[in-house]
Formats: C-alpha cells, structure tokens, sequence
C-alpha cells in the first residue's frame, strides 16, 4: 500500500477516528494525540492493512481501544474512570448557555463511555447496528438495549434542564414583576 | 403507521430503521416543527454539528519515524508521577507495569538473568508460551507424546536456539 | 532487587490489606530465582498484534469480549525433588489462598496439568499448572471481565 493508497482507504476514515477518540478521551489534545498515534501506527502496519476485508471497523475499534487503554493506564486500579453525573444546571450557566447545542454535547460526554460511543456512532456517523456491534464485540442486541438506554438517559436530562430553565424563568418574573 | 410521535417514541427504544432516522432528522432540521417536539430540535442539531468535527492533518511520514507513544505532557507528566508513586504502593492490583528489563512488552528472565533484547524476549516468550499450550494439549493424548514434549521444554536450550537463530538472521541481513 | 521487591511486598500488603494475590507474590518471589525461568507479557493491543502477523493472516483480532489483559509463566526445570515438592506445595496454597477454582485435572501417568478459574467483576483469571516430574510450570493469564 502507497502513499496514495493510504490516503484513499485509510485516511477516509480520519474524521470520524478523530471524533471517536475525543468521545472516548473527552480531551482535545489527548485526542490529537492519540489519533496522530494511531494514524502512525496504521501506516507502519499499512502492508497488512490490505489484508482486513472491514477497514472502518478495524480502525474505529482500534482507536477506541487505544483511547480505553491509555485511560485504564492512568487509573492505578487500571478502571475506566467513573462518569460524573449531570449536575442540574444553576441559573449562572443557564445565563450563559445561549448555545443549547454545546449543553447537549455535555450532557452526551456523562453517558457512560459504552453508551456515549454507540450513541455518536448511530446518531452523528449514522453506522448500521450491525456494524457498531463489530466495533465493539458486543452483539447487536447489546447495541441497541444500550442505545435506547443512552437516548432516553438524553431525553431525560433534556427534560430537567427544560424544568430548570423554567423555575428560573418564574423565579426572575416574580422578583422583577 | 409512521407519524413523527410513532418515530420518536421508537427512536428512544432504539428500534427506529435507517430510513426512519433519516426522516427524523430531515424534519428536525426544518422549520414545520410541532411545539411538543420543539424540546428534542437541539438534540439532533447537536448530532449535526458534531458531525462537522474535522481530524487534524496526519502527514504521512517521509521515512522511518520512531515515535514514542503518546508523547509526554504536562498533564500526563503530573498524572505519571502520581500513578509511578501509586504503583509502588499498589504494585498487585490487579496486575502490576513490570519494570523489569526495558523490553517494553516482555519481561524474561532464564535463571535469573534478565534478556534485554527485546525481539529476544519476544520470541522466547512466545515460545515458552506456546509449549505451555502445547503440553497443555497434548495431555490429552498418550503418554508417550507428552513425554517428547516436556524433554524438548528445556528453556535454557530454547533460548539458544533462538539466539542462534536471530543472530544468523541478523547476519544475513547486515 | 530482591529485597526492593520484598519491601515492595509489604508495602503492598500493608496497603491492599488482604487482597488475594497471593498467587501472584509467588511470581514476584521466584521471578529472578536463578533456579526458574519467567516470561511475563503485557497486554497485547489490537496493533500490537499486527506485528506479530508475519505469516497468520487472522488480522480481525480486536476482540474485546476476549481481551487479554497480559499473562506470566514461572518454569521449575530441577532435578530437585524437595524444591519442586515445595514449590508445587506453595503453588497450591496460593491457589487456595486466593480462591482459584479448578475446573480440570488431566493425568497422564506421572504427568499432571491442572487448570483454573477465577471470575471477578474486574477481571477473569486462568491458570494452569503443569506438574510433570522435572518441569513445573504456572501460568496465570488476565482476561477482561465477561460483559
């Protein structure tokens, strides 16, 4: 495989690698980091690359793996380190988050990290189930209990940010009349 | 039937098809949204727009690039020390970071001594692991077989032969 | 060495307080006896296993449900009947200790090979532990827990 080659049949696939290491590692420069890791390594191994009939799979279940590994070496106990849970919004950042979008991307990032990847893998890179089950050697069954659980975790995070929103909307009515 | 309110609630089962997602989407990028739906429109426009999230450049290198994985940060710097002092303490939990030779993957040692080669270490680990596997196996079957197996796991002569073995290949190839 | 690693012992014991690893002290124990052989290897990585390829072609390999978190080998290659009678003796104990359970035993004459099993939230361990008369040898393999 050439120079050429790589950019066709690997390289494709660099958005959606970059965005699965940053929904992983939640980190910016750990997430150029890793994926500039990964592509390096892809390229050394390029020659058995053409051997792999599933090439985006291969590769997002690489990254994703890379990201795990590297967080499991940070926590001394080698677990993948426990998410917070979605605090209720004060009035303070409720000011300030004009952009509801960016709150969705946080409330996204408290999932668990099974949950946040099947959930960006089917909703922002629209995979197929059977496929996002390759990627995580799970079955698809699993991908799509676990889908539901992380849309409706959504929905209902969503819904209390709404309520919040709403009791600060009456609260600054009232002491402003 | 397919109303929207049907889509979404299968949505939030994780049953929608393909094509309905699609359709999900479309309606939640126009402007015909019903104000009881109103609540899931930044939801998909999240998914949209994270979907504009662009890798960085990776230049394909020009020649051979030893890299080091995962340079040092500072960040990394810090939680590196905390995890070294850590690991002092909670050496076997569950399983320690060996520091045995700076072979990286393998850690070897034939009677004491510790193989610092690391393609030595490699394959001689391999080796031994593999005639582990194979005795394993093959004690199933007649005794006979099991026998010959255990009088070849002689790791002192493993090791030879494959010190012979890498050294005439690396002969060959200088 | 030797004694950094005892220390090190304690200091672990001390801060785990009783954890059930005492298997693995074993292999810390003996890991630079010039009377045993020990290989030790990490966790392999999906691209780590690429290199490994050469002539198998079985590149599908990122299998996490059956991801190894690394695995060790302590081989007593004696003559010495009472140093592979303790050693053997200490291996079971360990076993014991550590709530291992066996799921096999296979005998072949003189020859034994004993597996076994231990699943944890955190991990599923297996050892085996081949007892032929001049060739004892423990391995203990890691595995990512079972989802």
């Amino acid at each position: 495989m050439n120079a050429q080659q790589f950019q066709h049949q690997i390289l494709c696939y660099s958005d959606k690698l970059y965005r699965m290491a940053r929904s992983v590692l939640k980190d910016e420069s750990l997430s150029r980091d890793a994926y500039q890791e990964l592509m390096t390594r892809l390229w050394e191994k390029r020659g058995q690359l053409e051997m792999i009939e599933n090439r985006q799979a291969f590769v997002l279940a690489s990254m994703r793996n890379l990201c795990i590994d590297w967080l499991r070496k940070q926590q001394p106990n080698g677990e993948i380190p426990a998410n917070a849970t979605y605090p209720a919004p004060g009035p303070h950042q409720l000011a300030e988050e004009a952009d509801t979008v960016n709150t969705i991307g946080r409330m996204i990032d408290v999932l668990p990290e099974m949950q946040r990847a099947i959930v960006r893998m089917k909703d922002v890179e629209e995979m197929e189930v059977k496929e996002i089950a390759e990627i995580m050697s799970i079955t698809e069954n699993a991908v799509t209990v676990n889908l539901s659980r992380a849309r409706k975790k959504l929905r209902e995070m969503i819904l209390t940010h709404q309520q919040q929103e709403k009791l600060l909307y009456e609260h600054h009515r009232q002491h402003t009349g | 039937m397919n109303t929207i309110d049907n889509i979404l609630d299968n949505y939030f089962e994780g049953t929608t098809l393909p094509e309905e997602e699609s359709r999900l989407k479309e309606y939640f990028r126009g402007n015909a949204v019903l104000p009881r739906h109103e609540i899931y429109k930044p939801l998909f426009a999240a998914f949209d727009k994270e979907k504009q999230i662009a890798a960085p450049v990776f230049e394909i290198p020009a020649e051979k690039n030893r890299k080091k994985p995962f340079p040092i940060r500072k960040s990394w710097i810090a939680a590196a020390s905390i995890a070294a002092v850590t690991l002092l303490l909670v050496t076997l939990v569950p399983f320690k970071n060996k520091t045995g030779t700076p072979s990286g993957d393998y850690t070897v040692f034939i009677h004491g001594k510790a193989i610092t080669n690391p393609k030595k270490a490699r394959q001689y680990a391999d080796k031994m692991f593999m005639q582990a596997d194979e005795i394993i196996r093959t004690s199933y079957e007649p005794v006979v077989e099991a026998n010959a197996i255990q009088t070849e796991m002689d790791p002192g002569r493993i090791f030879d032969d494959l010190s012979r073995e890498i050294n005439h290949m690396q002969s060959i190839n200088q | 060495m030797k004694r950094i690693l005892s220390i090190l012992f304690l200091a672990t014991a001390f801060v785990a307080g009783a954890s059930a690893q005492q298997l693995e002290k074993l292999f810390d124990k003996y890991m630079e006896d010039e009377r045993f052989n020990y290989v030790y290897q990490k966790k392999a990585s999906t691209y780590d296993r690429l290199s490994d390829m050469g002539g198998n072609v079985d590149i599908m390999m990122f299998d996490r449900s059956k991801a190894s978190l690394g695995r060790q080998m302590l081989t007593l290659n004696s003559a010495d009947k009472s140093l592979q009678e303790s050693f053997t003796r200490e291996v079971d104990n360990a076993l014991k200790a550590d709530k291992y359970e066996q799921v096999s035993i296979v005998r072949n004459g003189k020859n034994r090979v004993e597996s076994y099993e231990k699943v944890t939230p955190k991990s599923t361990a297996k050892v085996s532990f081949i007892k032929n008369p001049g060739n004892i040898v423990v391995t203990l393999n890691l595995y990512a827990p079972k989802k």
